[in-house]
């Protein structure tokens, strides 16, 4: 696993292509996800989406984040690094809130049919966007990054706000999650199986090496050129299919009995 | 070489400016049809369509508006209805009516053209084709809440808002062509099928029960509420603008669907004799 990885990632300072997190992002991986969703677990999950699908509801966390009360979950979206971390009331430093509300979310859905349809259904839209913001690279939030700003065609953008939805929108694959998740969803089982192997503590921890290795790619005079788009392509054609088969994984374990 | 260029600056000069859901929900709304045609009907359907599917031709009667051979269509797009929701015929609206009200001729052009439909066996290919053309595009109007005039709702028509910095302001009406569901999802045609097209053949015989103008009466009253969404001159910010928003997608992408399948309903019908017929009054 540690070597596929490391793999990947000297891949991605080499070259190739693709992109990011704006709805287009979560509903690409929400789209990968259900190309392997068990029909068992398809079949028990959209029953409790009225007959929509994950992908459908991929941004819902975002559309709902400021109106009560699903408020309180406007700040599971994004984790600070180190001297940021979120800490407790003593003091000590919280572990990242995304791998938390994840493992709580799935603990919670061990026995999903003793739960509320309302419960249930929630904890589904929670569980597609978290993963997925999980591994993009600014939703882990350095301090260093955060007030950098890059050029892009010409005018300054955040940094954040490049990984969030430019990069998604600036790809030869046009607009459509649907296309792009068949065309990202290549992996042989075997690859499949080692990408989402692992834990979220483990997810985590690798998209805090992809979210440095994205920043590090950033020439030093911040302009973003076709040769960065290209380099961050290669990040999301690894980490979509990644977020992608991980999340089917846990909807799987959850909703495949 | 000279003949093509000309040709092609007469038809970009023919290209009239938006007024329906824009293209792509048009599309969206005639390619679920098309997922619910039967075999039968889609044979004789895009035998007429030179081969194309009514997707391909959503859009065709809004470019072909501004033509003269076109030009009696160009009331066809919206509907007037009463306070209460009744409909209003546009032939029957009193001369001191709103022009708007007196224009909103959609039901009439829907019922020619499949009057017309129904008796295509002394029609050129050339009219099977485009009347099948005007049904596929009014059907995808009559589930777009701006095309629904209420006597009583014609300032409210009116109403712009502001979003953010802009300086500029928008067109409430025209947000509900495009904006309001664009702004959530960002899909292409295939997103739309794929998530649109998976109502339970229970919930489509619903949708698709009595006639296109039971249909509009129905539609009505889930359209009616959009004006009370929004103030005139109302200043939306990035902040509130989602919340906002929140209020309408949902039913506005539903509707996408809905007219897909109700679309299909009426053309099976007119082109599949096992389909059961549906008529527009």
């Amino acid at each position: 696993m540690k070597r596929f990885i490391l793999t990947m990632l000297l891949c991605i300072v080499a070259g190739g292509n693709s992109w990011a997190w704006d709805n287009r992002g979560h509903a690409t991986i929400a789209r990968i996800a259900e190309r392997h969703l068990t029909p068992r677990a398809k079949a028990n999950i959209e029953k409790y989406l009225n007959g929509q699908s994950i992908v459908y509801y991929a941004s819902w966390m975002d559309f709902n984040r400021k109106d009560a009360p699903f408020d309180v979950t406007n700040d599971w979206h994004v984790d600070y690094w180190r001297d940021d971390q979120r800490k407790d009331a003593e003091g000590n430093p919280l572990p990242p809130i995304s791998v938390s509300q994840i493992k709580r979310i799935v603990a919670e859905m061990s026995d999903f049919r003793t739960l509320s349809d309302s419960l249930v259904n929630v904890n589904i839209k929670y569980l597609v966007h978290l993963v997925g913001d999980m591994h993009c690279p600014v939703h882990i939030d350095f301090p260093t990054y955060r007030p950098v700003k890059v050029k892009y065609k010409g005018k300054s953008v955040k940094y954040h706000k490049l990984w969030d939805g430019i990069i998604v929108a600036d790809t030869r694959y046009g607009a459509s999650p649907l296309s792009l998740a068949e065309e990202l969803d290549r992996a042989t089982e075997k690859e499949r199986e080692e990408l989402s192997s692992g834990t979220p503590d483990y997810w985590y921890a690798e998209s805090v090496a992809f979210a440095g290795t994205a920043y590090s790619l950033l020439p030093e005079s911040k302009e973003v050129d076709r040769e960065y788009i290209t380099k961050a392509n290669d990040i999301i054609n690894h980490i979509f299919p990644a977020a992608g088969y991980r999340l089917a994984k846990i909807l799987n374990t959850i909703f495949d009995k | 070489m000279k003949k093509i260029l000309l040709s092609i600056i007469a038809v970009l000069a023919l290209t009239p400016a938006v007024k329906a859901w824009n293209g792509a929900l048009h599309t969206a709304v005639a390619a679920i049809a098309d997922a619910n045609l039967t075999a039968e009907a889609r044979k004789s359907i895009e035998a007429a369509l030179d081969n194309h599917s009514i997707a391909y031709y959503a859009y065709w009667m809004e470019e072909v508006s501004d033509t003269e051979q076109y030009r009696h269509t160009e009331n066809w797009h919206n509907v007037a209805l009463t306070p209460k929701g009744k409909i209003i015929a546009a032939k029957k609206a009193d001369k001191s009516d709103a022009g708007v009200v007196r224009r909103a001729d959609a039901l009439e052009g829907l019922s020619l053209a499949v009057a017309a439909l129904q008796n295509r066996a002394s029609l050129s290919k050339q009219e099977v084709a485009d009347n099948i053309r005007f049904v596929v595009h009014i059907m995808g109007d009559l589930h777009c809440p701006s095309h629904y005039v209420f006597t009583d709702l014609l300032e409210e028509r009116k109403i712009k808002y502001r979003y953010d910095k802009e300086s500029k302001t928008r067109s409430y009406m025209k947000f509900w062509e495009g904006d309001v569901v664009h702004h959530t999802f960002g899909w292409k045609v295939n997103e739309f099928v794929h998530q649109l097209n998976r109502l339970s053949p229970e919930k489509v015989a619903e949708l698709t029960k009595g006639s296109v103008c039971d249909w509009v009466t129905a539609n009505a009253k889930v359209y009616r509420p959009i004006y009370s969404y929004i103030e005139p001159n109302q200043h939306l910010t990035a902040k509130t603008y989602r919340p906002w928003l929140n209020k309408s997608f949902e039913m506005a992408t539903d509707q996408i669907g809905v007219a897909g399948y109700r679309l299909a309903a009426l053309l099976n019908g007119l082109f599949d004799e096992s389909a059961p017929k549906k008529s527009v009054k």
